[in-house]
């Protein structure tokens, strides 16, 4: 092989990734043309930088089911595991199944329309400017694979957005909101007209009406629907954390406390156009 | 990426933990992260076990992804400080490294598509290069090692790399050009001697 000085191959080097200026480029190609030895280191370069890709290795066979036992192991069983899948589907039925005798019984034994006592506050979600920076922070907000993630609250509730425990709890103050129903309290739970107290947001965003209709359907999908002078998103309730950063990409959210009829399961966000 | 996972959807299901979507993950990344991690350390087991770490990190992390840059990128970084500080273990334990960099298997290679029978010269001659770079590889500073692998083996570009290693383009270019300038005079004086 040819002995190649550090200032022969600095300009060699330079050639190959095309940082020489036209000027430089034109003296070196000259030179190239004329030097067999210069012609030889070149070659000899270029086999090497040439070879450095066929030295990927690929991973072992069973590379994937290895990392799947490792972090099943490492979360206790909580996840990459067949069984506790099933065990969660069935717990979520009899959640579900139970939450709906419980409402059941406790419509019949009250006077009047019952709301459950369910806010958005529950939830540990944040509003964008509040802190809810996914990462901002650089806080590790992860939990250890034994405990639930932290953005899941719906591994917290029933199945449906409620938390259980809270079926029981006697109201919260809400101050806020309009004191919708004063009527008398039965079995602990508050016996007003079936109106939630929820928090709607709304988000302004300095898009037209048809870029955001396709920057919705991409990000949402059949998420998204029409609404009065912009959209809906509607999302599961598990997704109200992530859901309000993608929408705090779009634009600047607002929110305000409501009273409204809901579904408990679902988060709704109103997108709106510039005027 | 697939349209089934474009990266935005694809993150939004891993923060949910969601099973499918990470094992799509892995089986997308595994051999870039493999590769990585191997070229670094040199050792097939200690590699196996990192590059499985790398995995679990992410699962475990992927709240803490901001989306700045790429989950690639994002990933290479978690492997990429997996790796050194693995290194950086192993110093310490005076382990023996980089005995696996010569008796890389056959299979393991990938081997580009444009000659699948090369002639038995040929493919000799191939085989016995290969084994020196490999060995000059090897041989050379974990920081230049790392800058070269990222560059010439994995293919990524400056930004990506300056993004991984958290130092400036500027940087990863002038550490490149040494890089590759110690690897040629390892090349040469290993088939000279």
């Amino acid at each position: 092989m040819t002995e190649i000085d550090d200032q022969t191959l600095e300009r060699i080097i330079a050639w190959t990734d095309g940082e020489l200026d036209d000027e430089a480029r034109a003296d070196f190609e000259a030179e190239l043309e004329r030097d067999e030895a210069l012609r030889e280191a070149v070659a000899s370069y270029r086999a090497t930088l040439d070879a450095l890709p066929t030295l990927n290795v690929e991973a072992p066979v069973d590379f994937e089911q290895r990392v799947q036992r490792r972090i099943r192991r490492r979360s206790r069983g909580r996840f990459f595991n067949p069984e506790a899948q099933q065990q969660r589907m069935q717990a979520a039925v009899f959640a579900a199944i139970a939450a709906l005798l419980l409402g059941g019984i406790a419509l019949f034994s009250s006077s009047g329309p019952i709301r459950l006592l369910w806010t958005d506050e529950g939830s540990g979600e944040v509003a964008p400017g509040e802190g809810s920076g996914e990462d901002a922070t650089g806080e590790d907000r992860t939990a250890p694979l034994d405990a639930p993630p932290a953005d899941e609250d719906a591994d917290t509730t029933t199945g449906d957005g409620v938390t259980p425990a809270r079926l029981t709890d006697p109201p919260r103050p809400d101050p806020g909101t309009p004191e919708a129903g004063s009527g008398a309290a039965t079995s602990g739970l508050e016996t007003v007209d079936p109106m939630r107290v929820s928090w709607a947001y709304t988000v302004q965003t300095d898009m037209d009406i048809d870029a955001l209709r396709t920057r919705l359907g991409d990000e949402f999908g059949r998420a998204v629907r029409i609404a009065d002078g912009g959209f809906e998103v509607v999302v599961p309730a598990r997704e109200h954390a992530e859901t309000l950063r993608a929408l705090g990409r779009l634009g600047e959210v607002s929110r305000e406390r409501v009273e409204r009829p809901a579904v408990l399961s679902e988060r709704v966000f109103v997108v709106r156009p510039a005027p | 990426m697939s349209a089934e996972f474009d990266e935005a959807r694809l993150v939004r299901r891993l923060r949910r933990r969601d099973e499918h979507a990470f094992t799509w993950l892995v089986r997308t990344y595994q051999d870039r992260v493999f590769a990585l991690v191997f070229r670094m350390l040199g050792d097939r087991a200690e590699a196996e076990d990192v590059a499985q770490e790398v995995f679990v990190t992410v699962f475990k992390r992927i709240d803490q992804f901001r989306g700045d840059s790429q989950l690639s990128t994002w990933i290479y970084r978690i492997a990429t400080n997996h790796t050194r500080n693995r290194i950086k273990y192993l110093g310490r334990r005076h382990h023996k490294r980089k005995q696996d960099i010569q008796d890389t298997r056959e299979s393991d290679i990938q081997r580009p598509m444009t000659d699948p029978h090369p002639r038995p010269d040929r493919a000799a001659e191939g085989r016995q290069f290969e084994r020196i770079l490999q060995r000059a590889l090897a041989e050379l500073d974990d920081t230049w090692r790392e800058v070269i692998v990222l560059r010439d083996v994995e293919l990524l570009s400056y930004a990506e790399i300056a993004e991984i290693l958290g130092v400036a383009e500027g940087t990863v270019k002038s550490r490149l050009f040494r890089a590759r300038t110690a690897l040629q005079q390892r090349i040469e004086a290993l088939t000279d001697g």
